[in-house]
């Protein structure tokens, strides 16, 4: 059985860029509350939004998400 | 649009779904109450008649802001955002469409069950149990999968 959870660095990110959700979603097209229930780990995106983030901070996207074993 | 004190697009996309759950869930309270007009006395029901007006005014109050946005901003560029379906709260109202689908099956499952042995299950009572089940189960529920996390 899979068990595995969606792990993310986007706090580091926005916070390197000096960026706030409001400002992230914005400039990828997303509401806020989609970028903070990702930050959290409640919802996992979508290919597309995250191809979107990893674009906007110019890195591959293995960077910003990883699998992590679940609890 | 633009403007970075203005909501964003999809930001105005997430709150119109919540307005619409709370429009629904409006309505679904009228129909509750037009199922208890049916068993309570003439009083009562005048009462509750009144309170069936109170939810429809509610409901469109919901719903209209919504149709005025949409027909100033049908042509606007970021159109497609609005109407984009890759998101916490869109995938959220999914997710309640599908619980709300499973109440109403168990619901209609209970009611063919008991309008073989009941004489005073008639067919509008059954309708209007129904749609308050199917509207108050969905808007219930999505308004509980998009709470707050406190994670702002």
């Amino acid at each position: 059985m899979r068990d595995v959870e969606l792990g993310n660095r986007i706090k580091v990110f926005r916070a390197e860029h000096g960026l706030t959700q409001a400002d992230l979603a914005r400039r990828i097209g997303v509401s806020r509350k989609t970028i903070s229930t990702i930050e959290v780990g409640r919802f996992v995106p979508s290919t597309t939004i995250a191809l979107l983030i990893a674009r906007y901070f110019d890195v591959p996207v293995e960077e910003i998400f990883w699998l992590e074993e679940g609890s | 649009m633009n403007d970075a004190r203005t909501p964003s697009v999809p930001d105005v996309a997430d709150r119109h779904r919540r307005m619409l759950a709370w429009a629904l869930l409006f309505l679904g309270a009228r129909y509750m109450t037009a199922v208890a007009i049916r068993r309570v006395d003439p009083s009562t029901a005048e009462l509750l008649g009144w309170a069936e007006i109170g939810f429809i005014l509610a409901a469109v109050g919901f719903i209209i802001p919504i149709f005025v946005w949409k027909a100033r901003n049908r042509s606007s560029p970021d159109w497609s955002l609005y109407r984009d379906p890759d998101g916490f709260v869109a995938e959220s109202l999914v997710r309640a469409q599908g619980a709300s689908w499973t109440v109403l099956f168990l619901t209609l499952i209970v009611f063919e069950y008991f309008a073989r042995r009941t004489e005073w299950l008639s067919p509008g009572l059954v309708l209007e149990a129904v749609l308050a089940t199917m509207l108050v189960s969905f808007s219930v529920a999505f308004l509980y999968l998009d709470r707050d996390p406190g994670d702002a």
